[in-house]
């Protein structure tokens, strides 16, 4: 096998469902394609209103909207990469974040697609390289729609709230 | 609950549809509000309760709040490296929800945010699946949307006239504060 781990990225996590979707998890590394199977994983700023848990929809849709500097894709990251917890203590937001956790293939199921884009800092770092900021400006009326469907499937997975946060 | 009608009485025509001065044909069509949608005052006994009607105007005294707690971020307010809101916008969302309190006092919305990119999104939801926003996009624009079908989600755009460039920010189509909070209290008191 002609593989450079360095130029691959780094190995997956060492959990029973990666072993048991990749039993030779040794060769499963962060630039592989991401399977439909797969969980991926979005940070969710609180203190903002993004997410209220009494709402049949609790997270509103700007928490998947494409922010200016998202000029390559929305950002999510691999569960066999990195867990919920390790996400959300990497996360520079000083009140904290709340982590959603979305199937892969609920994601294509919208439409999009989801390409590993190495992070040096967050292992597992993906993308959906459709919602970028300047695509999103000039197709709003068609991503919102398919962004609400993510923000409607994320509220019913948070994975991870902050400390002092409701439940 | 049935309050699907919502959006069907707020701006549904297909096209823009322009909200025009207090006497104009565009308030009276939102002046039908109250009439059109069959409230949740209506479905809940205990909404006849003052306690509940308290309870609702608390919603909208919370999401004024909420507002004015927007105009005071500061860059980086998401922790993600957001620009600050432009106050201006957030003042005319601050209008805009006071002229909505004015039509459909009975019917506060459950969410206000700020978006990556500034605009400001009220939103109302109900259990029955009920989902309108409607986004402060611009001083005179507001861009609709109806989720409550998700198959089928509906959108438009509402043209404050009154509130162009060089007019004042809180133009002729909306009342001002204290006559919303007036009516409040009538309201409150009448039930």
């Amino acid at each position: 096998l002609a593989i450079n781990p360095a130029s691959r990225g780094r190995r997956c996590r060492i959990r029973p469902s990666t072993l048991i979707r990749w039993p030779w998890y040794w060769w499963y590394f962060e630039t592989d394609s991401v399977r439909p199977s797969e969980f991926v994983l979005r940070t969710i700023p609180s203190g903002v209103n993004y997410y209220t848990p009494n709402l049949p929809d609790p997270v509103s849709r700007l928490a998947f909207e494409p922010m200016p500097r998202d000029t390559d894709g929305l950002s999510l990251f691999r569960l066999d990469f990195i867990s919920a917890k390790a996400l959300a203590r990497r996360s520079q937001n000083k009140k904290g974040v709340y982590v959603a956790r979305l199937k892969v293939a609920d994601i294509l199921k919208q439409g999009f697609t989801v390409e590993p884009k190495i992070n040096p800092a967050v292992p597992g770092h993906v993308i959906i390289p459709e919602l970028n900021h300047a695509d999103y400006k000039k197709q709003k009326a068609k991503l919102q729609d398919q962004v609400f469907m993510l923000a409607k499937l994320a509220g019913q997975h948070i994975v991870v709230r902050p400390a002092n946060a409701p439940k | 609950v049935k309050i699907q009608n919502l959006s069907d009485v707020v701006n549904r025509p297909g096209s823009d549809r322009r909200t025009h001065n207090a006497d104009g044909e565009g308030l009276s069509k939102m002046s039908t509000l109250n009439e059109a949608i069959p409230l949740l005052a209506e479905s809940r006994p205990d909404f006849l309760l003052s306690a509940v009607a308290a309870r609702v105007a608390k919603e909208w005294q919370d999401r004024k709040a909420e507002l004015l707690e927007i105009r005071k971020y500061d860059a980086d307010w998401d922790g993600f490296d957001s620009a600050p809101p432009n106050p201006k916008l957030v003042d005319t969302a601050i209008a805009f929800l006071d002229y909505l309190r004015s039509r459909i006092l009975r019917f506060p919305p459950v969410r206000v945010a700020l978006s990556p990119s500034g605009t400001i999104s009220i939103e109302w939801q109900a259990t029955n699946g009920f989902h309108v926003e409607a986004e402060v996009v611009a001083y005179n624009r507001i861009e609709w949307m109806d989720a409550s079908n998700p198959q089928r989600i509906e959108r438009w755009t509402e043209i404050l006239e009154s509130n162009q460039a060089g007019n004042p920010l809180r133009g002729a189509a909306w009342q001002s504060t204290q006559q919303v909070e007036a009516d409040a209290v009538e309201y409150a008191q009448a039930l």
